[in-house]
This record gives C-alpha cells, structure tokens and sequence, in this order.
C-alpha cells in the first residue's frame, strides 16, 4: 500500500521532532532555573492551603465532638423522681412550714408522730395547690425544731433559687416570714439526703422518759423503828440539789 | 524510578516536584514555542501548565513513563489553546493570505541539525495553520477533537491543515529539503 505525500510529511515531521535534544531550541534565552524560581512561591502557597483544610477539618470535628460532649452531660434529667428524693423535698418544705411561735407545744408524743404523718401530705397538696395559703393549712400545728441539712455543692444555687438556709429558717421559725408561698423554697431536685431526722422536742422528751433509769427511787425499805423525838435542828443547812435531768437549760 | 517521583509529588514534597520538572521542562518548552511563538509566552504557559499538573497529580495514576510525559503534555497543550484563545491569537488565515506569508528563519550556522530546522519551519507558520497543524500531525488528535477544542467545524480543520502542509512544504523546498521529503515517502 502507497502511502499519500503528505501522510510521508507528517511522519517526516514527526520523527524529525522526536530526534530533538532535551534542551532549550539555540538561540533562546529560556532560563529554566528562573521559572522554577517564579514557581516555587506559589506551589509553597499550595501546600500551606492543603495543610490549613486539613486543620479545618480537625478543628470542625472537635467542635462537634465537643458540643456533642457538652449536650449529652447537660441533657435535662428525664428520670422519674426517687423516693429519696421525694423525701428530701417534703423536709425542704416542711422547714418552710410556716409556724407561729406562740402556740402551744403539742404533748404527747402520738400527736407528734401524727403530725410527721401528716407533714408529707400536706408539703405535696401545697406543692400542687399554690393559691392555698400555708397558714390555712398548718392550722393545728405546733412549733417544731428542725434541723435540714442543705448540701455544700448546692448552696449556691440554693440561694439562687430562693431557698433559705438555716440561718433564714430560725427566722422564720420566730415568726418573723410567714407569708412566702411554700412552692417557691422547694428545690426542683434534691438528691443528697439529709443528715439528720426532724424530730418533735416532745418525742426526745419521751424518749428520755421511756429511757431505763440507772437508780429507782420507788423501792426504799426503812429499817428500824426510828426514833420518837426527832432532835429539833437549830437550824437549816442548805440542802444540795441534783437536778434529775441531765440538760443544762432545764 | 518516575513513579516514586509521582508518588512523592503526590504528597507535596518539593525535592521531587523539582525533579519532575528538571526532567521534562526542556521538552515541554519546545510545546509550548510550537503553539505560542512568543518565548515570554511559551514560559507563562510552560509555568501554569507545571502548577496545574502538580495542583492535578493527586488524580494521576501512573502507569509508565510514556504516559506520564502524555498527560504533561496534554496539560501544557491546553493551557497554550487557552493562552491563544484569551489573547484572541488564533485567527484561520484564508487562501489568499497565505502567499504573503514568508518563513523568518533564525541565522542557519548553528541549525545544524534538520529537527531544529523544522521545528523552527513550524514555529514561523501562521498560528492558525501551526495550532492545527501541530494538534493533528505532531500530538494525534483528529479533525473531530481540533474542531472541539478550537470551536470550529471539521472541515475548516482540514482545509486549515491542508494549507499548512502547502506551506510547510514550499519552504522546505525553498530550503533544499525537497530531496529528503521525498526519501521519506
């Protein structure tokens, strides 16, 4: 097969051009060092930008991984509430039970065991029914010591929220706060339990009473027919009393 | 041994990109003269066709060296059509323009050697002829894929190569090798 004239130029052409040497035509002034030179700054440009997505990209996924972080440790608690807890906002509301400091002392400790008995009804009928107010509903009641422990780490955002501490509860206990809703002192949740019960003055009383004696004073036996003139003394010497309770304000 | 290169350009590691581009920028040079006359010229396109190709290598996949020095080329080719293209520099020259066109050759007693001597032939066509002259004889491309990248019909490809052989021959005549075309055929 004949090849046509110009297909035998082309392939002239090319293989003239493949036998050209692998340097700048003669006579050009191409200065290869120079281009690289020019070169250089914008491909160190490239790999700065490469690195800077690649920071980006960590960057945005530690953002995320932290608000994901942030957003499962501050997740509003949606666990039904404990019956420890449960307790710990009847004591919280039952120290802001309104009292008046006047009335009479309830004693007998049955009535005072009643009350106790009472005291969780009454704290959650006035956390449901705010429009009563806590006078009308502590009618009957006596004058309670309480001691409420409030937690170290919740104090502050006790005082936040309203809620007074036992320096505030003395006051209130003298009579002098009677008219703040029982709603607002209680905590929404308490979770550390307190130290110690609240405990009627009356039941200690009666505790003590119920409390084995060490001597008993009932059995004495007199030996003796004694003597039928009793000696007149001249006169009285101060006799030593011995308080039989053993309280220092009694 | 091109291949590691490859692979260290791939991670951005400048020794190797100097290498890549010691080893081939000669050879893309004389690409990039063949297309844009201008030396100035031919060195922006050679320089934005060396960021392209190192900003691209991560979607290169190496098989040998043929095709590495391919798609280098390929890269130079299309950002000198491009550089015609802005510069509006690519006007098809007609029938009759082309007899007032006139070869400048550079002084011959260096030019010993007949490549350097067509490729300088090459260079002094008209950049309409020479584009399609060199995408169709030189790099491969058919009609159809010079008619795309120029934005013309494939007819005005091969007219506008027709005359581009005419003249290239009359000049090679012009210049004594009308013997060694004829050999070849």
């Amino acid at each position: 097969m004949k090849q046509k004239p110009d297909e035998a130029l082309d392939q002239w052409v090319r293989q003239s051009l493949s036998r050209l040497p692998d340097t700048p035509p003669p006579g050009s002034s191409f200065d290869s060092e120079r281009l690289w030179q020019q070169m250089r700054p914008e491909l160190q440009v490239e790999q700065p930008r490469r690195r800077a997505r690649w920071i980006g990209w960590a960057a945005a996924a530690v953002v995320a991984g932290l608000v994901t972080l942030w957003g499962s440790m501050h997740r509003p608690d949606t666990r039904p509430v404990s019956a420890t807890t449960v307790k710990n906002e009847q004591a919280t509301t039952h120290s802001t039970i309104p009292l008046k400091a006047d009335e009479q002392l309830v004693k007998s400790v049955s009535e005072s065991e009643k009350e106790e008995r009472n005291v969780p009804k009454i704290a959650s009928k006035r956390v449901k029914a705010e429009t009563v107010t806590p006078r009308q509903q502590v009618d009957g009641h006596s004058e309670v010591t309480v001691a409420v422990d409030f937690p170290e780490s919740e104090s502050d955002a006790s005082r936040e929220r309203g809620i007074r501490t036992p320096s505030t509860l003395e006051s209130t206990l003298l009579g002098l706060d009677t008219k703040t809703p029982v709603a607002q002192h209680i905590p929404k949740q308490t979770k550390a339990k307190p130290r110690f019960k609240v405990v009627h003055e009356n039941e200690l009383k009666a505790e003590e009473e119920a409390r084995p004696k060490l001597y008993q004073t009932g059995n004495f036996v007199r030996l003796g027919t004694g003597q039928l003139h009793e000696t007149e003394q001249p006169e009285r010497q101060p006799a030593l009393v011995i308080p039989l309770t053993n309280k220092p304000n009694q | 041994m091109s291949q590691q290169l490859v692979e260290q350009c791939q991670r951005g590691n400048a020794f190797a990109q100097k290498r890549l581009y010691d080893q081939y920028v000669n050879r893309l040079f004389r690409v990039s003269l063949r297309y844009v006359r201008n030396e100035a010229d031919a060195e922006e396109v050679l320089m934005s066709g060396f960021l392209k190709a190192f900003r691209s290598i991560q979607e290169f996949t190496y098989r040998d060296d043929a095709g590495l020095e391919a798609w280098l080329r390929r890269i130079v080719i299309n950002e000198a059509l491009q550089h015609l293209r802005a510069n509006r520099n690519l006007p098809l020259f007609q029938a009759e323009e082309v007899a007032q066109v006139q070869p400048d050759p550079k002084p011959l007693q260096d030019m010993t050697l007949d490549a350097e001597r067509i490729h300088q032939l090459i260079q002094e066509l008209p950049p309409g002829y020479r584009t399609v002259f060199n995408l169709y004889v030189v790099e491969g491309y058919t009609h159809r894929e010079i008619g795309e990248q120029l934005r013309i019909s494939e007819n005005t490809s091969k007219s506008q190569l027709s005359k581009a052989r005419t003249l290239l021959q009359t000049w090679l005549i012009q210049y004594g090798y009308e013997a060694e075309t004829r050999r070849s055929s």
